[in-house]
């Protein structure tokens, strides 16, 4: 797996073994626990409350504490304590190889100083190559929508790693089509490419709200985030400088784009149908 | 022990009782005895506030008022556990936190955020951790979970006591530098409603609504400083300072186009951007912050 995760930085930089990290991210997923957990130990909401907000984000693109403050259950100022008891508690890994005695402070702030410079780079490196293109920001909407949903319905924090290969592609062998409408300009035609990794963890998800979820429903929830994003959004930029790469303003072009989270990768395509295409005549 | 010799020494320390409960259904239900243990401090007015110990014997959540009667009809005194759990877990929470105090001072601030997160799973409200929590973040820059614990400092009482207000200053001061002039304001507008007649914080909020852009607010909360020191030189200088460049924005939209830019509105962006630059050695609004 790549060495853009830190356990993956840090066994790169023989700080720490594969046995180790297993043994840190164990003691994570023992000792943290989700907001819709916390707010029923704190008497705040009723499972069956947290059951319905879960539900209600399949459909709606709000985080948990949020759709429980929208719908009442809580007040803004009981969900701020609840996140807050949440974060404090929250062990992350480089807390746990520190616990368990993995690492020690010093080796461990210099490689995550180095990480989070690493981290930066390439968050802005995926933006360059983002709002280069004509259209960008709609990609950049949709990507930001696939690491939300996969976030809460798979519990993997996804992000972006680079362009997808063929290579790639070819290990990929589930695919998922889908297609957003984009406020009357076209549609977006996307597809999830899932690893043999990645399908397993949609289809096998620990939490049980997760394995609810089919892994068809997935591109139906993201469909739906970015629409609400979008909308949400001041409007879509659809005035390009003609040396702009046309994406994705004109048919034809693809984006191919590698995710990953931990132990698991995806691939995404996705190209743009003008909504004026079917005439023959792009949009511009 | 008389009445008159209660009444002669505050109450200081944890008390204990036990509560009958059922735990189970059907068969396996029975009856279960728990024991409770409370800190608890007399108050000004004679009152006692009761906190209840936690686990690792720290006193957590609301306080509640009782009576004395109350106490004392309802609760045992437990010297033993206020000497031997209660004492060395507050002495042991207060340690981890100067430590984490030493290490962001230091600049070591993953080992810092790690000592605060420590000492606030042991007490949740625990103010100087939560200060110094929020200040790691914002030396870092991390403006999302900086926010969140300013949220939290927001609804803990007693963050404007005497022992935390260089605290409360610096957290400001450190909003306001990760251009979080939003909390800034709001973290100041709260501090003004408790300590009105503090001229100093009026400085500081007018001083973080200036940089949000609202001159004028700024200009009144400026007034509000010279009104409770008239002899205030920070807040003088910085209010001349105010006038002055909203001189010169006077004087330059009657060159540019009306609609480009409006004083209404506040600064505009390219006149923000210079007077932050000159600020610091023009009006001195350091030393009020640190005052």
């Amino acid at each position: 797996m790549s060495f853009q995760f830190l356990g993956a930085f840090l066994m790169e930089r023989g700080l720490v073994t594969k046995d180790q990290i297993d043994e840190a991210a164990a003691y994570q997923a023992a000792a943290n626990r989700r907001l819709g957990e916390h707010a029923v130990a704190a008497g705040l909401i009723t499972p069956e409350q947290v059951e319905g907000l879960l539900e209600e984000q399949t459909v709606t693109d709000m985080s948990f504490g949020e759709l429980a403050v929208a719908r009442g259950y809580a007040s803004k100022r009981g969900m701020d304590s609840l996140l807050f008891r949440q974060h404090v508690h929250q062990v992350h890994l480089g807390e746990a190889l520190l616990v368990l005695g993995h690492l020690t402070p010093a080796a461990f702030s210099e490689s995550l100083a180095d990480y989070t410079a690493q981290e930066k780079a390439r968050r802005s490196a995926l933006s360059g190559i983002l709002s280069e293109l004509c259209g960008g920001e709609i990609l950049e909407t949709l990507v930001g929508a696939l690491e939300r949903a996969f976030q809460r319905f798979a519990g993997c924090p996804v992000k972006v790693l680079g362009e997808l290969s063929v290579e790639d592609m070819s290990r990929m062998a589930h695919s998922f089509a889908s297609e957003a409408p984009i406020q009357g300009l076209g549609r977006l035609r996307f597809t999830l490419h899932l690893s043999p990794e990645m399908f397993s963890l949609l289809t096998g998800a620990s939490r049980p709200e997760e394995s609810r979820r089919t892994v068809s429903d997935v591109p139906a929830i993201i469909c739906r985030y970015l629409e609400q994003a979008l909308a949400a959004s001041k409007g879509v930029k659809t005035a390009c400088a003609d040396s702009a790469p046309q994406f994705p303003l004109q048919g034809g072009d693809r984006l191919r784009l590698r995710l990953a989270c931990p132990g698991a990768d995806l691939g995404l395509t996705a190209v743009w149908v003008p909504e004026t295409s079917r005439a023959g005549v792009p949009a511009r | 022990m008389s009445e008159n010799t209660i009444d002669a020494h505050p109450v200081q320390g944890v008390f204990t009782t036990e509560t009958l409960s059922s735990v189970g259904f059907g068969a396996t239900k029975r009856r279960v005895v728990q024991i409770v243990y409370v800190y608890a401090e007399q108050t000004e007015n004679g009152e006692v506030s009761c906190r209840v110990l936690n686990e690792h014997f720290i006193a957590t959540g609301k306080p509640r008022i009782v009576s004395r009667g109350d106490l004392f009809n309802k609760f045992v005194p437990a010297p033993d556990v206020y000497l031997n759990k209660y004492l060395p877990a507050r002495q042991a929470l207060e340690r981890a936190v100067d430590s984490a105090d030493q290490c962001r001072q230091d600049g070591q601030l993953f080992t810092a955020e790690f000592e605060y997160k420590n000492a606030l799973r042991l007490d949740e409200d625990h103010i100087r951790a939560s200060f110094g929590l929020g200040l790691t973040y914002l030396e870092h820059g991390d403006a999302a979970n900086a926010s969140m614990v300013f949220r939290k400092l927001a609804t803990l009482k007693g963050v404007l006591a005497p022992e935390f207000k260089h605290l409360f200053n610096e957290f400001g001061i450190q909003l306001r530098k990760n251009r979080m002039y939003a909390e800034a304001v709001r973290h100041y507008s709260q501090a003004v409603k408790l300590c009105p007649d503090d001229e100093n914080l009026w400085c500081n909020l007018a001083r973080a609504l200036y940089e949000k852009g609202r001159v004028r607010a700024a200009k009144r909360f400026l007034d509000k400083a010279l009104a409770v020191r008239t002899d205030f030189a920070v807040a003088r200088k910085f209010k001349a300072y105010i006038e002055e460049k909203s001189m010169e924005i006077v004087l330059d939209d009657a060159l540019v186009p009306p609609g480009v830019e409006s004083l209404v509105q506040g600064v505009p962006a390219s006149m923000m951007s210079e007077a932050q630059t000159r600020e610091e050695p023009a009006i001195s609004v350091p030393k009020a912050e640190k005052a």
